[in-house]
């Protein structure tokens, strides 16, 4: 069989242990095979089509501050209250 | 548990799942929104937080930069080679206020600091970055901040000591008064939202005051652009050197950081120069009165109200005192642009 080798930079290989060992995958050669097989479709799609990115919803749900808070807001301080309109004297 | 799909923060919809499973589903983020104001820099972070930071940037040597102490009020960037503080520790080494500059030159640096990726992600995907700017119809300031988009490529860099590869897709520059006029009207600011309304942000660099129609149309020939706190520290500099014979110039950095802290005093002498300024406040607040009234004559009969928005917006309580209520400064002026941001649609 044919090989290529492919070289990791360093500063990623924490990342790639850490997969392998939450997935249970041997070895970075398979971990890369896999990324490759499964998600080399998705990757070229999201890069070529990042706007209309489609969001799986149950992977989604797995990012809680994203879905569960809403931006801060500013209220007035008295409830608006319809007024009879004037011009606008001297300031 | 809603499993058909989760509607994404801002408002931003996305097509319901399609199966298609993405990878990159906790890095990407539908928007981030930029206020790199002259006087201080401010962003929502991935949490939903309010972000601020002085707007003063230093570039420092790798020997400084070896020697720094982190803080909470600063942010450290590294990229392409050279290294960057932002906010308070970038004041206290000299760094230059972004007021004293051309604030959307700057832009590209100043937004990694809202750039952030989600929790627990080292990359991130901002498919839109809404950039408040003075004046959209400015090319040149459009230019810059557009340069920070970088889709379909992907740039690295270190914020805080922390790898950070992102991409931004679009950059979208909105003019500084416009967010917070449809949020006003959206949130019952208004008493006369049939009317036509205004809002004056008064800033560090610029007091700009816009008039818009019920529908969100800019009246053009009504804007008003005044210089902001800026030209009163730099009056107040003058003065005080003249009162207290210094035989250096005050820092304009240190007068405004005076006035923000409501106290007036300067430096470690704590120098008073809550005269000087209370002055030049009202030869300001005249000057601003005759400019409005000479601007807005025509739409003064037809005007509804004025809402007063950004960091400086005290300085014309006494228009509001004297105009019936006509003009009122906002609740949180310093955040009411940046939160106003984070709901345009």
């Amino acid at each position: 069989m044919t090989q290529t080798r492919i070289v990791l930079n360093p500063k990623y290989k924490p990342k790639a242990e850490e997969i392998l060992e939450a997935t249970g995958i041997d070895n970075l050669s398979q971990l890369f095979t896999l990324l490759l097989v499964n998600y080399g479709d998705c990757l070229v799609n999201c890069l070529k089509h990042s706007h209309q990115l489609p969001i799986q919803s149950s992977l989604v749900a797995q990012t809680p501050t994203q879905n569960t808070l809403q931006p801060p807001s500013i209220k007035p301080q008295l409830s608006p209250q319809a007024k009879k309109f004037a011009p606008m004297g001297s300031f | 548990m809603n499993y058909a799909y989760i509607q994404p923060v801002y408002g931003l919809s996305y097509p319901p799942s399609n199966g298609f499973v993405s990878p990159q589903h906790g890095q990407i983020r539908p928007r981030v929104v930029f206020d790199g104001g002259n006087r201080f820099v401010k962003w929502i972070d991935p949490n939903n937080v309010v972000q601020c930071l002085l707007s003063v940037v230093k570039e420092v040597s790798e020997y400084q930069w070896k020697r720094l102490k982190p803080d909470d009020q600063s942010v450290l960037i590294e990229i392409d080679g050279k290294r960057f503080v932002i906010g308070r520790l970038a004041q206290e080494l000299g760094g230059e206020p972004t007021f004293q500059t051309d604030k959307c030159q700057l832009a590209s640096i100043l937004a990694l600091a809202a750039i952030q990726p989600n929790p627990g992600q080292t990359s991130v995907h901002i498919q839109q970055m809404i950039v408040a700017l003075p004046n959209t119809l400015n090319d040149d300031d459009v230019a810059a901040v557009k340069r920070i988009a970088n889709h379909p490529l992907t740039k690295e860099f270190k914020r805080n000591g922390e790898y950070i590869t992102y991409t931004v897709g679009e950059v979208v520059p909105v003019d500084e008064t416009e967010p917070a006029f449809h949020y006003a009207l959206n949130q019952g600011f208004f008493s006369f939202p049939d009317a036509k309304n205004a809002i004056w942000d008064l800033g560090g660099g610029t007091a700009i005051a816009r008039i818009y129609t019920p529908n969100g149309t800019m009246i053009h020939d009504a804007e008003v652009i005044l210089p902001g706190t800026k030209a009163l520290a730099q009056q107040v500099a003058v003065e005080m050197k003249e009162v207290y014979s210094l035989d250096y110039s005050p820092s304009l950095q240190g007068i405004m950081d005076a006035i923000a802290r409501g106290d007036c005093l300067y430096g470690t002498d704590k120098l008073d120069f809550s005269s000087i300024f209370e002055k030049a406040c009202d030869q300001w607040v005249e000057s601003a009165r005759r400019e409005i009234r000479s601007k807005w004559a025509q739409h003064l009969p037809e005007l509804g109200e004025v809402l007063i928005v950004g960091g400086s917006a005290d300085i014309a309580a006494p228009i509001c005192a004297t105009s019936g209520d006509r003009f009122k400064i906002a609740p949180s002026p310093q955040l009411f642009n940046i939160i106003a941001m984070a709901y345009q649609e």
